[in-house]
Parts: C-alpha cells; structure tokens; sequence
C-alpha cells in the first residue's frame, strides 16, 4: 500500500541532502581560535555547501528524481527519493522525508541560494567562523523543514531554522537588531502555536501525523489503516475522510454544542490557524509587520536568505499543510485568501513607494511579491465560472506553476538586490535613497548589474520574475477576475517603485561625496557573487521549461483535485 | 515479614546515603572548630564535598543495581565472582522487603536516580545562599529529605509510606525555613509546616479506615494488613458486596488518602501553601521542593491509586457520554487535573515575582501531570513517569538560572532579570529553553511528554479533559513568554555580567542538553518506563 506512493531512496541521498551541512557546520565549529577569521574556514564552508546543490543537480539532471512519475495508481504524483525510519512509536510517527514536484523547486532554491549567500558573509569580520557556521545550521533546517512529510519532523525543523536566524540578526544585524531579532522570533513562533495545537487534535482525531496518509484522507483516497495508530480517532472506514474524522471526534468531545452540528465547521477553523501561522511567515498583510524591521536589520547576507528562501516556507507550508489537507475549506475560503492576497499587493507597493530606505523599500516589495504567490494558489483554488469550460484544469495548473516559478525567481532577484543593497551600504555608508544620485557615472557595471536584478525582480519579460507573474495572472485571470483586475495596479506601482529606486540611486545629479566610489570589476568578489543569480535570471527567463517541469506534474494532480470540488 | 540477610543488597543506596548523611554530620563536628569565617567557609567546603561524593557514588550504585549496565559483558574473568561491578548488578534484583513494605522494582530504581539526581543539582546550586552556621546541618537534612523520597516511592505497605511522607516533610519543613533571619523565609517554613502537618493527619486517618477495612473482611492470617497488596483485596471484596457498610468506608478512606497526597503535590484545592513557600525558601531549596519533592508525591500516589485502588468498581471512568458513565477516582482525578490548571495558569498570569510565577506553573504543571492518572493503561502510566522526568528536568533549571541570578543581582522579581539577555546571554539561553519547554514548544522535551499525556487520557476517553488542557497551554503561553520578554526585551540596569560558578554552569548545561535529549529522541526513556509500568502493573 505504502509502495504504491513512496519510492524509497537506494542511497539515503534526501537525507544526505538535508543533514551534510550540519556536518559542515561542525567542522566549521570546531577548528582552532587563530584561523577563525581566515579566509581557508570560509573557503571550506563554501565548499561544503556545494555538497547540497551538488546532490540535487545530481538528482535533477540524472533522473533520479523524475518529477512526472505518477503513483501506481495514478491518484496522486510518486514521493520520490524517500527515507522512512521510525522515530517516535508512540506517536506514530517516523522520520519520513521524500521529493515531490512540489518540495524540488524549493529545495533547488535553498541549495543554490544558500553558497551565494555563504560567499556574501565574506564581508563578515567578526566571529566569521560562527556566522558561516550558522547559515549551514539555518539551511539544514530549511531543507528539512521542505523535504520533511511528517508533521512533527516538519515542525521540528520550522522551529529550529528560527534559532540560527535569532542569533544571525541578534549578533550581526544593524542598529535595532534586538528588538527586530525578538520580533522576528516571537511573531513567527507564536503564529505556529495554534498550528501545533491544531495539529495534535488532528492526530487525536486521526492517529497519524504523516503528511501524505493526510492528504490522502483529506482527498478521500484509499488509506491503508495500519498506517494510523490504534485506539485513536472515530475508527477509519473506508470513505471516510479528514473533514469527516474531525468531526466526529469534535462530536466525540462535544463540542458540536457550541460549534453547531455543520460537517465543515472544525475543518474551517483548523484551516484558519493554519493559514495564520503560515500568512506570519509569508508576511502576508495584515501580519507583515515584523518582515520590514528583520530585512533591515539583518546583516546582509541574512537578508538575503530570509527573504529569498524562509518566506518560501510559508507558502510552501500553504501548499503542503493547508492546501493540500484541506482542499474545500480552500476552495470555500479562497475569495478571502484572495482579498487578502490583494491587499498584499497593493499594500507592499504603496507602502513601498513611501520608503525612504533601500532595504525596507526592497522589504516592501517582496511583501508585494509574496501576494502575487498567495494570489496564485487562491486562484487555482477557487470556484471557476462556467464560461471556462474545458480551460478550467489548465489554469488552475498555470497557476500553481506559476507560483513555483515565482518563489524560485523571486529568490534570486530579491537576493541580489538585497546584495547590492549591502554592497552600496558598504561604499557609501548609509541606505538612505535620498543620500545616492548619479551612481551611474561613478560606478557603470554596478549600474548595469543591479538593473537586470531589479528588472528581474520586477517581472520584465525575458528575465525569470516574469514567467513566475505571468503565469500566476493567467491563472488568476480565470478564477478571479475582478481581484486580478484590481491586482494589476499593484503591479504597476512596484514597477514605479523600483524603478524609482533605481533612479533614486543611479540617476540625476551625482553626489559630490560619491564621485570615486569603487565600482565592482569583472571577476572580483562581487561580481562573483552576483553572476551566479544573473545567470539563473537569464536562463529561467528564457527557458523556463526545465523548472516548470519540475513542478508540472504536481500541480496537475492538485488542480484535478480543484475541478472535481 | 521477617528481614533476610540477601534484603540488604537491596538496600544498598539507602543505606550509603543514611552513612553519609551520618558522615556529614560527624565530619562537620570534625573540622575546625571556630566562629571565623575561614572555619565557615572550610565546614561548608568539606559538607558538600562529602554529600555530593556521596550522592555521586549512590547514583552510579542505583545505575548499576537498576539493571542499567547490564549490556556490559564482563566476559570469563578470572575473579569474576569478586568484582564489585558484577556483585552490585545482581544484588538488586527486584522483591519486596519485610513482608512487602519496601518494594524494590524499576519504578524504585527510577525514583532513586530522580531524588538522587535532583539532591545533586540542588546541592551544587546552594551557592551563596549557603547556611551561615552548622553548615552539615543543611546538607544532612537535603540526604535525610532524598532517603524519605525513595521510601514514599517505594512504600508499598501504608505504614511504611507514611515514614516515608514524614521523613521526606521534616527535613524539608526546617530547609524552608532556614533563613531564620528573613520574615519570609521564616513564614514560608512555619506555613510548609502547618499545612504538612495537617495534611499529615488526614493521610494517617485514611489510612487507618483502610486499615479498618482489611481487618473487618478478616484477612490477617496470611498477609500485612497494611500491604496495598491486602487494601486491593478488600476493596474488590468490599465492592463485591454492595448491601454491606464497608463500600462506603473504601470511599472515604480513599478520598482522605487523596486528600492527604494532594497537598503533598500542591493539587488545587489544596495548593494554598505553595506560592508562599517557594517565594520564601532559599531558591536552590524551592528547586527541591518543586521538582523531587513532586515526583516523590506523583510516583506514591501512582503506586498507590493503581496497585491499590485498581478494582474496576473503584476505579470508574472518566469518559462522558459512554454507557459505564462518569464516576471513580479516575473522575476525581480528571476534575482535580482540570480545576488545578485552571487555577494554577490562571494565577500565574499576574504574578510579578518570577519564583512566585514558577510556583503556580509548578501547580499548572501538576493539573497537567494528573492526565496521565485518569487511567491504568500503559500509555498513561509511561507517559505520567516521563512527564514527571522531563518536568524535573526542566524545573531543576528554571529555578537553578533563578538561584544564580538571584545570588549575583539579589531577587528573583522580573525586573531582576531585565536584560539578561544582554548581560549574560548563555544564561538566558539555558532561561529559554527550559522556559520554552515548560511551556511545551518543540522540540523540547516539555511538548512531547505534554502531548503524550494529552494522547494517554484520550485513549482513556477523557476526551474533555484533553481538550480542557490543550486550551489551557495557550493560556500558560503567555506567562511564559513574560519571562523573555523580560530577559529579551527589557533594558539592563547595568552590563555587568553574572557570575556562574563552574559546578552550576556545567551542570544547568548538561541538564538542557537533556532537555533537548528527552525531546529530540523521545524514545530512550520508553523500554525502561515500560518495564517500570508492566511490573507494577499497568495494563
């Protein structure tokens, strides 16, 4: 019964691809005081953390993850790459992680992000050895906390990638990092308490924490009952589904007295706290509040891994935990997610627009762009009219994909403006918009650099923020007409945002106490860091099939699930 | 009954403690003898030096007597027979004592490592708070405190648990009080006492109606009339005959031994004394008071509600709704879990000295902790012992970063750890964890023992009460958080670090690493609770 979803691993290479660079986070502990600072430790964490992307290079060039394989039984895509150990008897739970189509692209980002972003902390003088050793710790925790596909696993991993980013933005951040580093901490935590509590009721009602038995229940699919723990729950039948094993347990308890006898009631509120621990980390308005003060105040190479890959947690969670284990109560619910994807949107651009800081305009806009990814899965989610007709699968599908697309390209631009962002702070001492002008003339491959990045980030057709956009609209355009509509001005204004950043800095008048700042040359440190996210910019811009394909075929079987609701 | 020359082996820990205890004493009146501060501070020296060597010692004793090396080939040694290694893992094979007043089983052994465990941290936390004069007195009386916990853990006679309860009580009562100088100190004492003693006095008089119902079904020929063993089988005959009055003083006789243990444990409504004494006794002794004091109470009344008090009749169910119905001591103890939480969290939440705030989250913890007693099943009685480990562990090192800081800065109030963050962050850290997992975040070990306990009742259909609990965890959420808010958020009087010695820095560290142990792989502790919880009995 398992075998007919889950592909096991030969060679353990999932978890091999989350855990190495613990190992490298040790070594990078453990060597001796004189040589902390020295170039050689960072040279080597650098390396390690090639092992990561290596693997999942390996992994997606070679085959071994073939992201169209579909299970035996063709109701849903094949886990593929699994490892699968008991970890907590009592609980029913194993140390279970496994690729999808959904996991991949996420992984790929946290891999490739994640060497970039350890050759920026270069500009780290104090303590570097700790620092680097850190950001190993955080991309453990985010790659477990993607391939992870056992609630408590992933659970586990969601509170520990929290820890090392505490003490990157507590240690190294700039002026209000305290307070920002607290904020950051406390909000993200307490919005997943009430996802953990609602967890364990779901493992009292269901006797299993394992994520794919869940959505597999959610969908009303086939489940082999030795697969859920005993003496739990109402007793699995067959037919019988998340939403109904809830219930009855809520009947059991007797809460029906005070939450009514309606089936759908217990699933809407779990969907609920669901959504907020995950809207937390998205930073989705009106719980955003805490993402502009950490961007700020991160050193540079923590803003770029917080916002190029710890936001895709929440979205991923979305997809993964509220999505994908509670389809109609997303279904229902999606005109609100939508509302709320809006005001993401329009609320990061104009709020942007207002920034007088570099980095909190460039935080700003990503909350705009991480609405354009909540717009995407509330428009495959949502109910289609009936003039679509046969297009209805095809778009929900362009919008999952397009949301794939988008997490992945937004993680490059936005790292690389978050890095040219500090590159500037580093030449001229401040983030102040105002304090720039002219830059171009002193400094033309900078210019040049953090235009495509910026273009990239505003979605120009030919560099990858686009495919992600386009996409996301499309689909959107189907479901939910007059949100997109209205969405369309967002995308306008961050245009104008950006742009005016760009202008802000580069053009009109050059500053007189900017005149010889040193501009980045071709194959410096700088420049080295940056290529690689051009690069992918260029490429995923221009062909963006091979990353649509990896996302493809799970986003089909999702959005099958839409059409039949 | 009689006492066999091969009992003793068994006794091994206990007896080791009494002579160091004894040795203590002695010791102190060997030293120098003078009113100067060196002499102090050199009776003082040589006071924890020999209790914590002998604390030491007893523990690696009960390790190996508990079976807990016995994965250790020895191999075809030539003086194998006389080895003390080998001779130490056979001499503490399970049995019962004079005629079952002593039972020694996994359980005990667990109890022992606990109380031992918890005598050892307390000790090496006294730091400043060290008494001015006749110091062996004090570190005497914590060995005679941790010997009455083995013995209310390993009662299984009523007489034998009542010596225990009262020589666990008495050495505590004086140790609350030792400050006798500071009014508070003072109270707490003399309020520990009043209410130790009443407490006493009902426990004695619930166990004198079992007593009486032993005797009155007349089974005094062939066992103890005290032995729980004798209680359980009364009790089934009491209730096999409902037209007869002893039905109704099994009742009581419960009700008043439950009555009796539940102040021992701070189980509301008979926590009252509690707050008062953990703000006044010297911090290190409140870390005592609080975490093996609790267990020692948590593990008797186990012992005693399930070879006792197992009778189906007697025992009820929890569960609303089903056709048995509501009723027993399970419902008792469901509405005795439910209502002390409630207070305990409630409470907290206004609290502004953080010892105080600890202390009605130690009653919190203990409505939390009763999940596990709604029932006998297996599940319940694993969960209950590694809730009660994972529960000592974690408060040994809240009330220990408490000691430390209180010795350097003076008070345990919140604005006494503004900025600690700052000031001192590994402290803090150690703060937050154990913070975090008394409120049950994880990975920590406090989230997984919770959450057991919380499956442990709903398979036992407390389903209500679980429900009642898991609301309540939010609640204690947000006097958790005060404390980092304090720690974190608030702005340092001065930078200065805080002192740690080096004993109370490496312990505090090992313990949290045990935190994150007991959390990250729970399942360590399982085969040994197992085997704890099948020999006693649990179904």
């Amino acid at each position: 019964m398992l075998n007919e979803f889950i592909k096991f691993s030969d060679w353990s290479i999932t978890t091999l691809i989350a855990l190495s660079p613990l190992v490298g986070m040790l070594l990078a502990l453990v060597f001796p005081k004189p040589a902390q600072n020295s170039r050689t430790i960072a040279w080597g964490v650098f390396a390690w953390s090639l092992v990561p992307l290596g693997l999942t290079l390996f992994l997606w060039l070679s085959g071994g993850f073939n992201p169209a394989l579909a299970s035996v039984t063709g109701d849903q895509a094949m886990i593929q790459q699994v490892d699968r150990v008991r970890w907590v008897p009592f609980f029913n739970a194993d140390y279970f992680v496994g690729l999808d189509g959904m996991n991949f692209p996420l992984v790929f980002l946290t891999t490739a992000l994640t060497p970039v972003c350890i050759l920026a902390a270069f500009r780290i003088k104090q303590r570097q050895n700790v620092y680097l050793a850190l950001m190993l710790l955080l991309e453990s925790a985010m790659l477990g906390y993607f391939v992870s596909l056992n609630f408590l696993l992933l659970f586990l991993f969601w509170e520990f990638s929290l820890v090392p980013m505490f003490f990157i933005i507590n240690n190294w951040g700039g002026e209000n990092r305290r307070y920002s580093a607290f904020k950051f901490f406390v909000y993200t935590m307490a919005g997943s308490v009430g996802m953990l509590i609602i967890f364990e009721f779901i493992y009292l009602a269901t006797g299993t924490f394992d994520l794919v038995v869940l959505s597999r229940l959610a969908q009303g699919l086939p489940v082999d009952p030795a697969l859920l723990a005993p003496k739990l729950g109402a007793g699995y039948s067959n037919g019988a589904t998340l939403q109904s094993m809830l219930f009855s347990a809520v009947e059991d308890v007797g809460l029906t007295n005070i939450l009514g006898n309606s089936n759908g009631t217990p699933a809407a509120i779990i969907f609920w706290c669901i959504f907020v621990a995950f809207a937390v980390k998205l930073a989705v308005w009106p719980l955003h509040t805490w993402q502009p003060d950490t961007y700020e105040n991160a050193p540079t190479s923590g803003s770029m891994i917080v916002s190029a890959v710890m936001s895709k947690m929440g979205a991923y969670g979305m997809i993964r935990l509220m999505i994908m284990l509670f389809p109609k109560q997303t279904h229902h619910f999606a005109p609100i997610l939508a509302i709320f994807a809006l005001a993401s949107i329009l609320f990061g651009a104009y709020a942007g627009l207002a920034q007088t800081n570099l980095k909190r305009l460039i935080a700003y806009a990503s909350i705009n762009h991480m609405g354009y990814v909540l717009l995407g899965l509330a428009a495959a989610a949502s109910a289609a009219p009936e003039s679509l007709g046969n297009l209805d699968l095809n778009i929900r599908i362009s919008a999952l994909n397009g949301v794939q697309a988008q997490m992945v390209a937004h993680g490059f631009s936005t790292a690389a403006l978050f890095f040219l962002a500090g590159e500037l702070y580093e030449r001229t001492g401040t983030y102040q918009l105002d304090q720039f002008g002219g830059l171009r003339k002193v400094m033309p491959i900078f210019a040049g650099i953090m235009g495509v990045a910026m273009f990239a980030n505003l979605g120009l057709p030919g560099l990858a923020g686009f495919v992600g956009e386009f996409f996301i609209f499309r689909g959107a355009w189907g479901t939910q007409p007059v949100i997109t509509t209205i969405a369309v001005l967002g995308l306008i204004v961050t245009a104008l945002v950006l742009i005016r950043m760009y202008q802000k800095i580069f053009y009109g008048p050059v500053n007189h106490k900017l005149t010889n700042l040193p501009d980045i040359k071709v194959g410096d440190w700088a420049f080295n860091v940056t290529l690689p996210l051009i690069i992918v910019l260029l490429v995923f811009g221009i062909y963006p099939k091979p990353l649509m394909d990896l996302s493809n075929y799970a986003a089909t079987v999702m959005a099958q699930v839409f059409t039949s609701l | 009954m009689n006492f066999q020359i091969a009992d003793f082996t068994r006794l091994i820990p206990e007896f080791l403690i009494l002579a160091i205890a004894a040795l203590v004493l002695l010791g102190d009146v060997l030293t120098r003898w003078s009113k100067g501060k060196e002499a102090l501070a050199e009776r003082t020296g040589e006071a924890i030096a020999m209790t914590l060597m002998g604390l030491g010692l007893a523990f690696v004793m009960v390790l190996i007597q508990g079976g807990f090396f016995n994965w250790v080939q020895i191999g075809d040694w030539k003086f194998y027979n006389f080895s003390i290694f080998q001779n130490l893992r056979t001499s503490g094979l399970d049995g019962s004592i004079l005629g079952g007043a002593f039972v020694v089983d996994p359980l005990t052994h667990i109890g022992r490592l606990i109380f031992i465990g918890a005598a050892f941290v307390t000790v090496v936390l006294t730091g400043k708070a060290r008494p001015s004069n006749n110091p062996a007195e004090f570190y005497a009386l914590i060995l005679f405190a941790t010997l009455g916990m083995i013995f209310m853990t390993a009662g299984g006679e009523l007489i034998m648990i009542y010596l225990g309860v009262e020589l666990t009580s008495i050495p505590l009562y004086v140790l609350a009080g030792y400050f006798r100088r500071d009014p508070v100190s003072t109270e707490a004492g003399a309020k520990y006492y009043i209410f130790g003693a009443l407490s006493s006095a009902i426990l004695l008089f619930g166990m004198s109606l079992l007593l009486g119902l032993t005797l009155m079904n007349g089974q005094t020929m062939n066992a103890t009339p005290t032995s729980l063993s004798s209680v359980k089988t009364a009790i089934e005959l009491a209730f096999a005959n409902p037209e007869g009055p002893s039905q109704g003083v099994a009742i009581l006789g419960l009700l008043f031994i439950l009555a009796g243990m539940a102040y021992k444990v701070a189980i509301v409504p008979f926590h009252a004394w509690s707050p008062d004494v953990y703000q006044g006794a010297p911090t290190s002794m409140t870390a005592f008071i609080s975490t093996a004091s609790k267990t020692a109470g948590f593990f008797l009344i186990y012992r005693v509600l399930v070879t006792g008090f197992d009778a189906p009749s007697i025992m009820g169910t929890a569960a609303i709704g089903t056709p048995t119905s509501f009723g027993g001591w399970t419902s008792l103890v469901a509405i005795l879990a439910s209502v002390t939480m409630l207070v305990g969290n409630l409470a907290a939440l206004p609290q502004t000295n953080a010892k105080r705030m600890l202390a009605y989250s130690s009653i919190a913890q203990a409505g939390f902790l009763m999940l596990g007693l709604v029932g006998t099943q297996r599940d319940s009685s694993i969960s209950l012992l590694m809730y009660l480990i994972a529960y000592t562990v974690t408060n040994l090192v809240a009330f220990g970063i408490l000691a430390l800081v209180e010795d350097n800065v003076g008070g345990t109030d919140f604005s006494n750890l503004n900025g600690l963050g700052r000031r001192s962050p590994g402290l803090a850290l150690l703060l937050t964890v154990a913070i975090l997992s008394l409120a049950g975040i994880p990975p920590l070990s406090g989230f997984f023992v919770k959450f057991y306990v919380f499956i442990a009742a709903w398979q036992e259909g407390a389903k209500w009460l679980v429900i009642f609990a898991v609301s309540n965890t939010v609640i204690s959420l947000y006097y958790y958080l005060r404390f980092l808010k304090a720690v974190y958020f608030a702005p340092a009087e001065t930078e200065e670090p805080i002192k740690v010695g080096f004993g109370p820095g490496i312990v505090m560290t090992a313990l949290t690493l045990l935190i994150f142990g007991l959390g990250i792989v729970p399942t360590w502790l399982y085969g040994v609770l197992e085997q704890a919880t099948i020999r006693i009995g649990a179904r």
